[in-house]
């Protein structure tokens, strides 16, 4: 049974990873708080927490709200900053079998770029998510991902700043991601992954006040799985058709095999596990099992056959 | 930490809403710690409402056995006190730090207010197994909500205030805990971040170097340390409840 996928094949920045499954930024921090637990060593890859520049301290409290199947979360990309991610973490990933993903978050074209170059040639660095699409930061992910100018822009900056796999992570807050889509694939990324979280609200109703505290958070979770999902079909047609060579990675409420299968014959390459971390740090191996078991089920031997097996 | 799926061995309810689950965790019983809690699943395999899981500190340990002290307040907990015996129960612990008392310590003072009492009782009983005097102050509103005293070890001394004055005047932790201060080698709180200030503000000797921890609680989402959801400032920087706490020197709390 094949289960190997390669994003962005043919080009140089290609990454192979051992099967479609990874865990989503944010949602496995730096993938040593669980790396037995999850067991992370099975995994296709693990994608960062947001880093960015500088450290950051984050949001005020309460960062998050839970909601009918779902999470509201305004963290505020609290992270430690890229230079101590790589000095205190990268070596640790330069011993590991899967690849790890940085996910990165500028304020500016420039400092995307100068996260890039920061990662460039580090061992145990195997490629980069650029967020632009992060909702929580005012001066951030708002204004870049949702303009495919924007997208454009920093997506070109990344490129020209790294050999190592590019993946533009976008917002479903447009509505419609195809543009963006489309976009980050003309500016030279080699896969787009989709969705974030979608932004929204909920209210305190003793303080009278929105929830998070930071006034809006990104809703994640089984909620959002329906949208996610006619997301990745949609741009999925739309790359196949423009740009073929770029890969589609799906996010957006996965909890088990089945839910992954829909993304994959949607037209995913592979796909993240988010917020189900939370519930059990063992999801990204249960759903590895389950696509393994489907396989054989169905007398599958390479994943490649599934992907996109319900595009028009 | 380990995933664990127990086997729930009885779901004894106390009164109305107030409900002990013993559960078979030989591993669990083994590794915990007082302070430490476990993350328990609160909704059906397979179903993701409520979604997250929900923190309970083991209440107490006999052999093999884990228990714990539920008090349904919302959608999960109400799902956790409907299960029967024999239904498994799928859990991740032990988590985060517990309680450290210092060294050559023979008197232990416990302080809660209200259902803050369950981050204590197992330090009760550890406490009073190495032969501590323990005694626990609690206050509650009205004494119904009160502590079933019959849970503690019987060598632990139960003193309970209650703020509407249905036993008598109307006292609080802050009029009481004075004559208890001086008697203790240590005070471990399980009260509100607010109440834990007062009480600093109030009494010198809560501000002595070691002397005090308390439990800060709040709703979590993973447990693991790894969504960043419940980052507490302290004045010794930011600190995670989840993996770092939930229990903290008293010194380093901040205004929330």
């Amino acid at each position: 049974m094949r289960l190997t996928v390669e994003l962005a094949a043919g080009r140089k920045s290609s990454l192979l990873l051992r099967n479609p499954v990874m865990l989503a930024a944010g949602t496995c921090g730096y993938g040593l708080e669980y790396a037995r637990i999850a067991e992370i060593e099975r995994l296709g890859a693990i994608v960062s927490k947001g880093t960015t520049l500088r450290p950051r301290r984050g949001n005020a409290q309460p960062r998050t709200r839970e909601v009918a199947a779902g999470l509201l979360n305004a963290i505020g990309l609290q992270n430690p900053g890229i230079e101590t991610v790589i000095r205190r973490y990268a070596p640790i990933w330069s011993t590991w079998q899967t690849p790890v993903i940085v996910n990165i978050a500028g304020e500016t074209v420039e400092e995307f770029a100068e996260l890039a170059q920061r990662l460039e040639g580090v061992p145990g660095v195997a490629g980069i998510e650029v967020n632009v699409s992060c909702p929580n930061v005012r001066a951030g992910g708002r204004v870049f991902g949702e303009s495919p100018e924007a997208v454009a822009a920093v997506t070109a900056a990344v490129r020209q700043s790294t050999t190592l796999p590019v993946i533009v992570k976008l917002s479903p807050n447009t509505g419609d991601a195809r543009p963006t889509a489309l976009a980050a694939a003309e500016a030279g990324a080699d896969a787009v992954s989709l969705i974030n979280t979608l932004t929204g609200m909920d209210i305190d109703l003793e303080a009278r006040r929105p929830l998070p505290a930071h006034g809006t958070g990104g809703l994640s979770g089984p909620a959002i799985r329906p949208l996610a999902l006619r997301m990745v079909y949609e741009v999925a047609c739309e790359l196949r058709e423009r740009q073929p060579g770029v890969a589609v990675i799906g996010i957006g409420g996965i909890t088990s095999a089945s839910d992954a299968l829909a993304f994959i014959m949607a037209g995913a390459v592979a796909v993240q596990i988010g917020t189900a971390n939370f519930v059990n740090p063992r999801t990204g191996v249960l759903v590895l099992e389950g696509i393994e078991a489907f396989m054989r089920a169905h007398g599958i031997e390479n994943i490649a056959e599934l992907v996109g097996a319900a595009l028009p | 930490m380990r995933l664990y799926r127990a086997t729930l061995a009885e779901n004894r309810m106390l009164r109305q809403g107030l409900h002990l689950l013993e559960l078979e965790a030989p591993a669990l019983a083994q590794a915990v710690r007082p302070g430490q809690y476990c993350m328990v699943r609160c909704a059906e395999e397979g179903s993701f409402d409520p979604l997250l899981r929900r923190p309970f500190f083991v209440h107490s340990i006999e052999g093999e056995r884990c228990r714990i002290l539920l008090q349904v307040r919302g959608r999960g907990t109400a799902w956790l006190a409907r299960r029967s015996t024999g239904e498994k129960l799928d859990l991740l612990g032990p988590l985060g730090q517990g309680w450290r008392l210092p060294p050559r310590l023979s008197t232990l003072l416990l302080v809660a207010e209200g259902f803050g009492v369950v981050t204590l009782a197992l330090l009760a009983q550890r406490a009073s197994e190495q032969g501590l005097a323990v005694t626990l102050v609690q206050e509650v509103t009205q004494l119904p909500e009160g502590y079933p005293a019959a849970l503690l070890p019987e060598e632990v001394e139960y003193h309970l205030v209650t703020s509407d004055g249905g036993a008598g005047q109307q006292r609080t932790l802050l009029t009481v805990l004075g004559d208890y201060l001086s008697w203790a080698d240590a005070v471990c709180l399980g009260v509100s971040r607010e109440t834990a200030l007062q009480l600093r503000r109030r009494f010198e000797r809560l501000r002595r170097p070691g002397f005090a921890q308390v439990a800060v609680l709040q709703p979590l989402v993973c447990g693991t340390g790894t969504c960043l959801a419940c980052a507490l400032e302290t004045s010794r920087g930011p600190r995670l409840i989840c993996q770092e706490g939930p229990i903290f020197d008293l010194q380093i709390l901040m205004q929330g």
